[in-house]
Parts: structure tokens; sequence; C-alpha cells
């Protein structure tokens, strides 16, 4: 999957996919011979600790093929609460000629998928249709759409992070019983 | 607790990286858009408001977890703090009381 979309699908945003596998964030926007938008936010997501992992699932993330950690959450030694804590990021990168006319847009994240992403996805073409005589200007709010998603699904994550680590540790809850 | 204060402030570290990445992108959008003038004609002005509206609205449900992180943070250093100076008047309470038994015995 990861040949497929740098030397096929989208080998000009090689830097992105590279950035997908680390675990800092990052934000870049470049434009000489070619205008390059990209972003990689890195972060955390909690998953069932008995979530069957399938490494023949192409979308399968470890730390043999991808390099990433993860950890039971809180450590056994805290308690047991059966989730695991994986370090994540979620890249996206937009490539293209530099008066924002022709692009190509990528979306690597599991904080997202299709189905959650399809509204935003069903605006995109009235507004290109809109900024037609400004495309650099679409191709800059769609940037933000998308941008858009993302942070709300992080914080979406991030929030149930925080749940379960409440109901671990019950900060706030209860000081005096 | 002071695992939890420990996670707390790793996933603050985090979340402050990526909310600066994402500020830096909106600001570096936003002066692409206005040098290309794309906002001149209103209906052009009314979508690029609605999707500024759009972004600032996600964005600040992300920065206000944030908030809540380092709120936590607060919360378990004043409890740490709160047991520290419990265990100290404590051990104060028991120094002064063995104090006093010495010097009713040797009275």
């Amino acid at each position: 999957m990861v040949s497929a979309f740098a030397y096929v699908w989208h080998p000009d945003a090689l830097d992105t996919f590279d950035n997908y596998f680390g675990t800092t964030s990052h934000f870049a926007d470049t434009r000489d011979t070619l205008w390059t938008s990209t972003i990689t936010i890195s972060h955390w997501k909690l998953l069932k600790s008995s979530q069957p992992k399938d490494p023949s699932n192409r979308f399968h993330e470890s730390e043999i093929n991808a390099g990433r950690k993860d950890g039971k959450f809180p450590p056994e030694k805290v308690a047991r609460s059966g989730k695991i804590l994986e370090e994540r990021s979620s890249s996206f990168v937009i490539t293209g000629d530099v008066n924002g006319y022709n692009w190509i847009c990528s979306i690597w994240s599991s904080l997202t998928n299709p189905e959650a992403i399809k509204e935003d996805i069903d605006r995109l073409p009235r507004i290109l249709n809109l900024f037609i005589h400004k495309q650099a200007t679409g191709r800059c709010l769609i940037f933000l759409i998308i941008l858009g998603h993302i942070c709300g699904k992080l914080a979406s994550e991030y929030i149930g992070i925080l749940k379960h680590l409440d109901s671990v540790v019950e900060l706030g809850v209860r000081r005096f019983t | 607790m002071i695992w939890g204060g420990q996670a707390l402030r790793i996933f603050d570290d985090r979340l402050s990286a990526s909310l600066s990445q994402i500020r830096n992108a909106k600001e570096a959008l936003d002066h692409n858009i206005k040098q290309d003038e794309g906002q001149q004609h209103i209906e052009l002005l009314q979508e690029y408001m609605t999707v500024l509206e759009g972004f600032e609205k996600h964005f600040s449900s992300l920065s206000n977890v944030q908030v809540r992180i380092q709120l936590k943070i607060k919360h378990v250093i004043g409890l740490r703090d709160g047991a520290s100076h419990f265990q100290y008047f404590y051990l104060h309470v028991l120094n002064t009381r063995a104090i006093d038994l010495n010097t009713a015995n040797s009275a």
C-alpha cells in the first residue's frame, strides 16, 4: 500500500509519507516548481487489548512494519483496564501546480473513515466550482475543510482517552467519601 | 496519581505540538488566500467565512481538550501538594507528641 502511494499514486508526497511514520507533528507549505501543502499530526489511539491484530490487513500498523509503539494503558502495576494506547499519526497532503489548478490530495489517518469524512468531501466540488477563477483560494479552503475534520476527530479521540484515564485514576470524581 | 500526572503531561506536550502546527497551517493558508485575493466577490467571501467558521469550531474543540488536560494537571499537582502537606503535618504532630511524652516521663 505504501509503495503504491509512493511510486504510483502520489510520488510527490513522499516526504509526507515519511513523516507519517514518525512521532512529531509537522506542517509545511512550499511553492516553487510544485506547490506542496502538507501536515502530519502525531497522536495516540486508544484500542482494546483484546482487539485482534491482523498482520495480513493492508492497513495494519505495528512496531515491526511501521515503528508504532504501544503499551497497556494504564500500566498493569496501576490497574488492569484491557486497553492499549498506540502511537499514531494523521497526515494530509496536497501537491500540484503552483497556481492551484491541478492537484492530488492524500489523507492517511486512523482517526476517520470514508463514511465519516464523506459529508466534508461532498462539499468540495461546489466550493471548487465557486472558486473556479480563484483556484489557489479554492485549494486552500479544501485544505482547511479537511484539516478541520481531522481536528474534530482528534478532539474526540483525546476526550475518549481522558475519559478512560478518569475512570482508572478517578481524578476529580471524589475527593472525600 | 503520579502515573496519571505523568500521562497527562505527555498528552499535553504532544497535543501542544499538534496545535502549534495546525495554527501554522491556518496562518499560511490565510496568507495564501489573501495573496490570491480570492474573497473579493460577496459570494466568495461568504463561502470563505463559512469554511473558516467550520474550521475554527473544530480547532476550538481541540484547544478545549488541551485546556482540560492542563486543568487536570493542576488538579493532580494540587492533590499531590495537599498529600505532601498532610504528611508533613502528620509527622509534625507525631513529633510534637513524642517530645511531650518524653518531657512528661522525665518530669
